[in-house]
C-alpha cells in the first residue's frame, strides 16, 4: 500500500464520511432495495472486513475516525434492512423522505404482517415465509405461508403476499437462487 | 508467541488455571491464586472469591443484598452503591480485588514469557451490562495493562473453534455455563467473518447454584445427624461450603461422592458427620437448574431467526458444562452432542489469545505512519498471543478474568519451556477466505459515488501484512468479529417507564441520537436515568447511572433542545455525547455509574 494508494482511499473515504448524512441505508450498504436479505448480508460483511474498526487501530487520523462514523451507520443500517419487519417500516418512512430508521415515528405506524397474526403458530410460519424468500426458497415460502393462512385465515396481508410469490414463481429460472450466481 | 500461535501458560508450579481468590495478611500483603485458595478455610473473612459475580453492580439494590450473608466476607455498598469489602481495616472495591488477579497474572505472564506483558484483552460473560464491563476495564488498566479489548467470553469461544474448523459456513450455539452466570449466543461464521446473531442470558444462574443445592442437603443432613445448623461453627461451615463444589465436581466423574469429618466441635459438642450423594440424587436436586437454560436458548433462537435443526455445531463453554446431566440434556436439546474436542476451561482464553494477535499484529488496513511503524511494527506480527486463564474459586467454574496478552517486544522465545501446546498448527484454517469486494462486485447497483468504498482495492489480511512489514506473511488471516450489545440500553421517562435507545442484539458500534428539551424556564441542567435491560418499567432494569447535561443556557423551557448521541463501543461500553441544537455547541455531560 504505498502513500498515492491511501490518499486516494482517504479521499473515497472522506467522501463517504460527508455523504452519511444525505445517505439511505441502502446506500450506506451499497446494495439495491429489492435486494434479498442474503444479499444485503454479505454486502455488510464484505464491508465489514474492510471498514470494522479492529481494522484501524492503526490507521491515520482523521480518516480512521471517519472510517469509525461510517461503520456505526452501516450496523445501523444493517440492523434495520436485516429485519424483515424493522425493513418494512424503515421502507415506508424513506418515502416520506425519512433517511434513518425513526423508533418514534415507526411506533405511531400500523402495526407489522407479523403483529398483526394473531395466532402464534400462524406468526412462525409468517417468519419462516419471510426467511424462505431471503434465502431464495420462493417454493418454501409458499408453502410457509400456505401453513400461516391455515392457521389464521386468509388475512389481506397473507394473500397479497401469496399472490406476489406466486408472480414470482412464475418468473426466470435463475431468479430462484439469487445468492448462488453473482457477485 | 512468536511464531503466532496461541499457548497456554502455566505458573511456576505448574497450573494452567489460577483461582480468582485474593486474600489479604494482616501487614497488607496480598495473596492471588492457589495460595490465596488454600486461605478460604484458614481466613475467610479475608480470603475473596466469587467477586466477579458481583462486580460492577449496585450493591444498595435489594436484588444484591443477599450478597451481605452468602459469603464469609462481607460486601457492602460504597460510594454509588459500589461492591467493597473490607480487610484488616482497610476498604477494597471489587474493582481492586480484579486488578490484583490481573496484575498477578500480568506478572505469571511476564514470569513465563521473559517478555513484558503491556497490554491484554480480556474475556467477559456475553450478558455483562455495561458498568460490569466498564469496571473490569478499570480493573485490568489497574493491574496496568493497556487494555485491548472488553470481548464477549462466547465470541471467543468460537474463535478458538474458528482455528480447527474446516471451511464454509457454519452457524455455531455456544452453550456457555460459568460459576455465576449462564448465556448462550448463536454465532455465523463466514470465511473471514464471524457474526454475532444473537445473545442471551441469566445472570442469575450460574454453576455456584448447584454447590448451593448440594450445600443446603448436606446442611439438612447435619441437622438431622445432630440438631444443629453448620453455621455455629464458622470454618465448619466454610469446609461445609467447599465440599459441597468439591462434590459437585466429583460427580461429573463418580457415581457417588461424599464428605465426612469426625469430632466437629461445634455449640460445645463434638459431633462426627457423614454425608452421601450419587449422581442421581444430584440430578434430581439439580435438573431444573439445567432446564432453565434452555429457556434462554428458546428465546434466543427465536431472536436470531434460527431454527434448532439449522444449528451446525454445538459448543460448550465455562466448567459447569462438565457435569454429565448437562450434556445429556444438551444433546436432547440440540438434537446433536456437543463438540468434545474443546476444552470448556480455556477455550475462551485461547480465543482472547487469537484476538489479542488480531488486534496487535494481526491484519490491518493500512501501515503505521514511518515513526510509529518503527517502534511497533517490530512485534507485529511476530507478536505473540499467550493465554492464561483465571477462573472462580474451585473446580469448575472457569470465568473470572481470562486474559490473552500479546508481548509487543520481540525477540527470541526466551524462558518458553514453561508454555503448553494445546492446539495442533491447524490445517484447516487456510481456507480461501470470502475475498473483500472486488470492484466488479458495486456494478449493478446505483451507489452514489462517494459511498463506494467498496470499490477500492481489495486489502486483503494477508497482502497487507507482508507488504508493511516486508516479511513472510502473517500467520494467518484473523477474522473480523462483528459482536452484539446484550441488552437494551433505555432511558427513564415519565411514571417509570423506559424508553429503549439502542436495541439488544444490535452490531456494534453503533450510536442513536435523541432530542431533549427542558422542561422549566431557566432549567440549566437535565438529569437522565440510563438502565439496561428489557423490562418496560426501570424498575425491571438495571440502572447503569445517571447522565446530567451541564451549563444549559437559560431559557423558557422547551426553548433548549439538546441532542444527546448514545453510543456502544466494540467493547460494549456505553457513553453520550450532547450537542446544543440551536447553537452547534458540544454540551458538558457528566455521568455516574451505580456500581461502578
Amino acid at each position: 500500500m504505498d502513500d498515492a494508494e491511501f490518499q486516494r482511499w482517504a479521499g473515497a473515504v472522506q467522501r463517504a464520511y460527508d455523504a452519511l448524512d444525505s445517505s439511505t441505508y441502502y446506500q450506506i450498504l451499497a446494495v439495491d432495495p429489492t435486494d434479498p436479505q442474503e444479499v444485503i448480508r454479505k454486502a455488510f460483511h464484505r464491508r465489514s472486513v474492510q471498514l470494522h474498526p479492529d481494522r484501524h487501530r492503526t490507521t491515520p487520523e482523521p480518516v480512521r475516525s471517519q472510517v469509525y462514523a461510517i461503520y456505526k451507520r452501516m450496523t445501523e443500517a444493517y440492523g434495520v434492512l436485516v429485519d424483515p419487519d424493522l425493513r418494512r417500516r424503515y421502507d415506508a418512512g424513506l418515502k416520506e423522505g425519512r433517511l434513518r430508521f425513526d423508533e418514534e415515528w415507526a411506533a405511531a405506524q400500523p402495526q407489522s404482517a407479523r403483529e398483526s397474526l394473531r395466532n402464534p403458530a400462524a406468526q412462525r410460519y409468517y417468519q419462516a415465509a419471510v426467511e424462505a424468500v431471503s434465502r431464495g426458497d420462493l417454493k418454501g415460502a409458499e408453502l410457509s405461508l400456505r401453513l400461516a393462512v391455515a392457521h389464521e385465515g386468509e388475512t389481506p396481508r397473507l394473500k397479497e403476499m401469496l399472490e406476489a410469490l406466486r408472480a414470482r414463481d412464475g418468473g426466470p429460472p435463475g431468479g430462484t437462487a439469487p445468492c448462488s450466481g453473482g457477485a | 508467541m512468536p511464531d503466532g500461535q496461541p499457548r497456554l501458560l502455566r505458573d511456576p508450579q505448574g497450573h494452567g488455571i489460577i483461582p480468582s481468590v485474593v486474600s489479604i495478611l494482616p501487614d497488607g500483603r496480598i495473596l492471588v491464586g492457589q495460595r490465596a485458595k488454600e486461605r478460604l478455610v484458614l481466613d475467610p473473612e479475608n480470603t475473596f472469591f466469587s467477586t466477579k459475580r458481583f462486580i460492577g453492580r449496585d450493591m444498595r439494590q435489594e436484588e444484591n443484598s443477599w450478597a451481605a450473608t452468602a459469603y464469609p466476607f462481607r460486601i457492602h455498598a460504597g460510594e454509588n452503591g459500589v461492591p467493597t469489602v473490607r480487610s484488616h481495616g482497610r476498604e477494597y472495591t471489587l474493582t481492586d480485588i480484579a486488578g490484583m488477579i490481573l496484575a498477578y497474572l500480568k506478572k505469571l505472564a511476564e514470569q513465563a514469557t521473559g517478555l513484558p506483558v503491556p497490554q491484554a484483552v480480556i474475556t467477559v460473560p456475553a450478558n455483562f451490562n455495561d458498568v460490569q464491563r466498564t469496571t473490569t476495564r478499570q480493573a485490568g488498566e489497574r493491574a496496568g495493562f493497556e487494555v485491548l479489548r472488553i470481548l464477549n467470553e462466547p465470541t471467543a469461544a468460537a474463535l478458538a473453534y474458528g482455528l480447527e474448523r474446516g471451511g464454509g459456513n457454519e452457524r455455531i450455539a455456544v452453550y456457555d455455563f460459568g460459576g455465576g452466570t449462564f448465556d448462550m449466543t448463536i454465532l455465523e461464521l463466514r470465511g473471514q467473518v464471524y457474526e454475532v446473531l444473537a445473545t442471551g442470558g441469566n445472570t442469575l444462574l450460574g454453576g455456584d447454584d448447584f454447590d448451593r443445592r448440594i450445600f443446603d442437603r448436606m446442611a439438612k443432613a447435619f441437622e438431622a445427624q445432630t440438631g444443629l445448623h453448620p453455621r455455629e461453627n464458622r470454618e465448619f461451615h466454610q469446609r461445609m461450603f467447599l465440599a459441597a463444589e468439591r462434590i459437585k465436581c466429583q460427580l461429573s466423574d463418580w457415581l457417588v461422592a461424599g464428605f465426612t469429618e469426625r469430632g466437629v466441635e461445634i455449640a460445645g459438642r463434638r459431633v462426627d458427620f457423614q454425608f452421601e450423594m450419587s449422581r442421581e440424587q444430584f440430578n434430581e436436586a439439580c435438573g431444573d437448574l439445567v432446564d432453565m437454560s434452555f429457556d434462554v436458548c428458546d428465546e434466543v433462537l427465536r431472536m436470531a431467526h434460527c431454527t434448532l435443526t439449522s444449528i451446525d455445531q454445538v459448543i460448550l463453554v465455562g466448567g459447569t458444562t462438565r457435569i454429565p446431566l448437562l450434556r445429556e440434556r444438551v444433546t436432547r436439546y440440540f438434537l446433536r452432542p456437543p463438540l468434545d474436542k474443546i476444552q470448556p476451561d480455556t477455550v475462551v482464553s485461547l480465543g482472547a489469545a487469537i484476538h489479542a494477535f488480531s488486534l496487535v499484529g494481526g491484519p490491518r488496513m493500512w501501515p503505521l505512519p514511518a515513526d510509529r511503524a518503527a517502534g511497533e511494527t517490530a512485534a507485529g506480527p511476530a507478536g505473540a498471543p499467550a493465554a492464561m486463564p483465571a477462573k472462580e474459586a474451585g473446580c469448575v467454574a472457569a470465568d473470572a478474568v481470562p486474559a490473552g496478552e500479546p508481548p509487543r517486544v520481540p525477540g527470541p522465545a526466551r524462558g518458553v519451556p514453561e508454555l503448553r501446546m494445546t492446539l495442533e498448527p491447524p490445517s484447516g484454517f487456510g481456507l480461501p477466505a470470502a475475498h473483500p469486494g472486488s470492484p466488479a462486485g458495486g456494478a449493478r447497483l446505483p451507489i452514489p459515488p462517494a459511498l463506494d468504498v467498496s470499490a477500492l482495492p481489495a486489502l486483503h489480511a494477508e497482502a497487507v501484512q507482508s507488504i508493511l512489514s516486508g516479511r513472510a506473511a502473517a500467520p494467518r488471516p484473523a477474522p473480523v468479529l462483528i459482536d452484539v450489545t446484550p441488552m437494551t440500553l433505555g432511558i427513564q421517562t415519565v411514571g417509570g417507564n423506559v424508553e429503549p435507545i439502542i436495541r439488544r442484539n444490535s452490531k456494534v458500534p453503533i450510536e442513536k441520537s435523541r432530542l431533549f428539551a427542558t422542561t422549566a424556564d431557566g432549567q440549566t441542567t437535565v438529569v437522565i436515568r440510563v438502565c439496561q435491560g428489557e423490562g418496560k418499567k426501570i424498575a425491571e432494569n438495571v440502572v447503569l447511572g445517571e447522565m446530567t447535561l451541564e451549563d444549559l443556557p437559560p431559557g423558557p423551557r422547551g426553548s433548549v433542545v439538546v441532542k444527546v448521541t448514545f453510543e456502544i463501543d466494540t467493547d460494549g461500553i456505553f457513553s453520550a455525547t450532547a450537542v446544543d441544537t440551536k447553537t452547534g455547541r458540544a454540551q458538558r455531560i457528566r455521568l455516574t455509574l451505580f456500581g461502578g
